[in-house]
């Protein structure tokens, strides 16, 4: 297999996703069989073919530093926060 | 009023402008038909009390106040976010989420006068081809008959095409990254747009692969189209790779015809295992074309069967960078579990929170962005796409157009393909590669296949040549007359 239970518990704790062990055999199984699928792509000759970095020819345009919009209350992005203090989100503790 | 469900928007706007009636009205009319579509899944949240506001605002303005889409109902795919309403792309990761700002999309559409009645249901993050990896479970589509083998809509923008053919707003809003606009206009019978990357700003939308997401409208008829796209599209600095180039005039040469056009039919989408039904729709639709005065011309496009790998590779890889900032900190889902440290938190809450297919991708994403991999797989497809890029402007230099079948069968019923990735990434075989080009494409409905489903037609055009992409369509759609309607399992 391409992807064995190893590897796909690695690649999780990159991801940062914890997986049950049935999701951990499944997974191993679909990215063998998908990877495989996607082994047809080294057919192509790319040799001097440079990689696409945009799709339509568009110069990536810079903006001045300013503030666009203000009109966002702090209020509002706080009510979204799954723990908060006052004014600040919380986490667990990180450092002794 | 029930005949306004069937009109198009111009009608709509001639009924308001001649008080047949109010926009209230005409609002709460829609309402309720929304609320008579519920067993289909397609809604996400309903924003009735806001719509009622707001049509009551227009109705008080005077004709010269009027703005071009002034009381005309829309629904949003949940992936927009619209200030104050729920935005969570049927995540539970995002469950809750109100989001506190406008996508410009939105924004737009919103200034020119439209109203939103509600936001739809979807694949989560847009991933899927069937609308059945929602967080409040699968939708269906409204051209099911038997109701214990529910059909899928087809996805990941299932539940506003559905809306659309269930005729519950006058246009509804999409994004299309693989295809999520066009196969399940396909699937549903309607119109869906996908305009060339860089035309709609991507403020807003919720991330799943940012070189390839685009957002467009759903509509009745072509004709919808250019009006509801003409709306949504716009130049904006807050998105770094959205267009300057001037839009055309979509209406210019909209009725004009086709004669002289030159189509291209790429001899690659006429692949081993597609059912004959599909062959004989995309023949009719050549007949039809050329009994317009196009002329049909083959074309090849010789690295049409790498684009769906491609695709894969690069969509994961780019989602498993954007779907990082799910981490359970400033919004959505935290995990309830005890944490020992912050790793844990982020581990579990995303462990938890992602679904199936969502966590699929990201691993795949992860995986071809890894260290050692990343050359293999993901500069590789980079490179592979370039010669995609490079097949369809060969073909461009031939013709107008280019004419295929928008998907590989009619709607499915749910649950055939869970089991299988790969037959469920097969569903964007002829959406995918032009998605990789940034190319502009639309889905029409073509005819019935013979389950009585509806099967569309793929049009596909030059880059920022929505212009001749929509003249085209009109008159393919004006040739092929389909009328057929879902019967909303009465």
């Amino acid at each position: 297999m391409l992807i064995d239970e190893k590897i796909t518990i690695k690649i999780a704790s990159l991801a940062k996703l914890e997986l049950t062990d049935n999701e951990v055999k499944e997974y191993s199984k679909d990215l063998t069989n998908i990877l495989k699928w996607m082994e047809e792509l080294k057919e192509v000759d790319v040799s001097n073919v440079e990689p696409v970095t945009s799709v339509i020819k568009n110069e990536l345009h810079e903006r001045e530093d300013i503030v666009l919009d203000n009109t966002v209350e702090q209020e509002k992005i706080l009510s979204n926060a799954p723990e908060k203090v006052g004014e600040y989100f919380t986490v667990p503790k990180v450092i002794e | 009023m029930t005949d306004i469900l069937k009109s198009d928007i111009k009608s709509i706007l001639k009924g308001i402008n001649n008080k047949d009636y109010s926009i209230e009205e005409l609002i709460c009319h829609y309402i309720k038909k929304v609320d008579s579509l519920d067993k289909f899944n397609l809604i996400s949240e309903k924003i009735y009390d806001d719509a009622i506001t707001l049509a009551k605002q227009a109705d008080s303005k005077t004709m010269e106040e009027r703005r071009p889409l002034e009381g005309i109902p829309i629904a949003v795919k949940d992936i927009f976010c619209t200030a104050g309403n729920k935005t969570s792309a049927s995540s539970n990761i995002l469950k809750n989420f109100k989001s506190p700002y406008e996508s410009t999309v939105t924004k737009n559409l919103k200034d020119a006068g439209a109203i939103v009645l509600c936001k739809t249901t979807m694949d989560e993050f847009a991933m899927g081809s069937a609308s059945d990896t929602c967080n409040s479970g699968h939708v269906i589509n409204p051209w099911t008959k038997d109701f214990s083998n529910p059909l899928t809509p087809g996805g990941s923008s299932g539940g506003s095409a559905g809306i659309m053919a269930a005729s519950g707003t006058c246009f509804s809003l999409g994004t299309d990254t693989g295809g999520s606009i066009r196969q399940p206009a396909s699937f549903c019978g309607v119109v869906g747009i996908k305009p060339t990357y860089g035309r709609c700003s991507r403020f807003g939308i919720i991330a799943f692969a940012s070189s390839l997401d685009q957002a467009g409208p759903f509509t009745k008829n072509v004709e919808d189209g250019a009006l509801a796209l003409t709306h949504m599209v716009s130049y904006d600095s807050k998105d770094s790779t959205s267009s300057r180039e001037k839009m055309p005039d979509l209406f210019k040469n909209l009725k004009s015809g086709i004669k002289g056009f030159k189509i291209g039919i790429p001899k690659q989408y006429d692949i081993n295992g597609i059912p004959p039904e599909i062959n004989d729709l995309w023949d009719i639709g050549k007949k039809k074309l050329e009994n317009l005065g196009a002329e049909i011309v083959d074309i090849s496009l010789p690295h049409t069967k790498y684009a769906l790998p491609t695709y894969y590779i690069i969509a994961p890889a780019e989602a498993s960078a954007n779907l990082a900032r799910y981490d359970g900190v400033k919004y959505g889902f935290r995990s309830e579990q005890k944490f020992e440290d912050l790793n844990e938190m982020y581990c579990k809450t995303r462990g938890e929170g992602f679904g199936k297919e969502v966590k699929r991708r990201l691993l795949i994403g992860t995986y071809v962005l890894s260290s050692g991999y990343y050359d293999a797989y993901y500069l590789h497809a980079q490179k592979v796409r370039k010669k995609i890029i490079e097949d369809f402007n060969i073909a461009f230099n031939q013709v107008d157009l280019i004419l295929t079948p928008t998907a590989p069968s009619d709607a499915f019923v749910i649950g055939e393909k869970v089991d299988n990735p790969i037959s469920m990434y097969l569903n964007d075989i002829f959406t995918v590669p032009s998605s990789l080009a940034g190319l502009p494409a639309l889905s029409i409905p073509g005819a019935l296949s013979n389950n009585n489903r509806p099967l569309g037609l793929q049009l596909i055009a030059n880059t920022f040549r929505e212009d001749l992409l929509l003249t085209g369509a009109y008159a393919l759609e004006q040739e092929i007359k389909f009328n057929s309607e879902p019967l909303l399992g009465v």
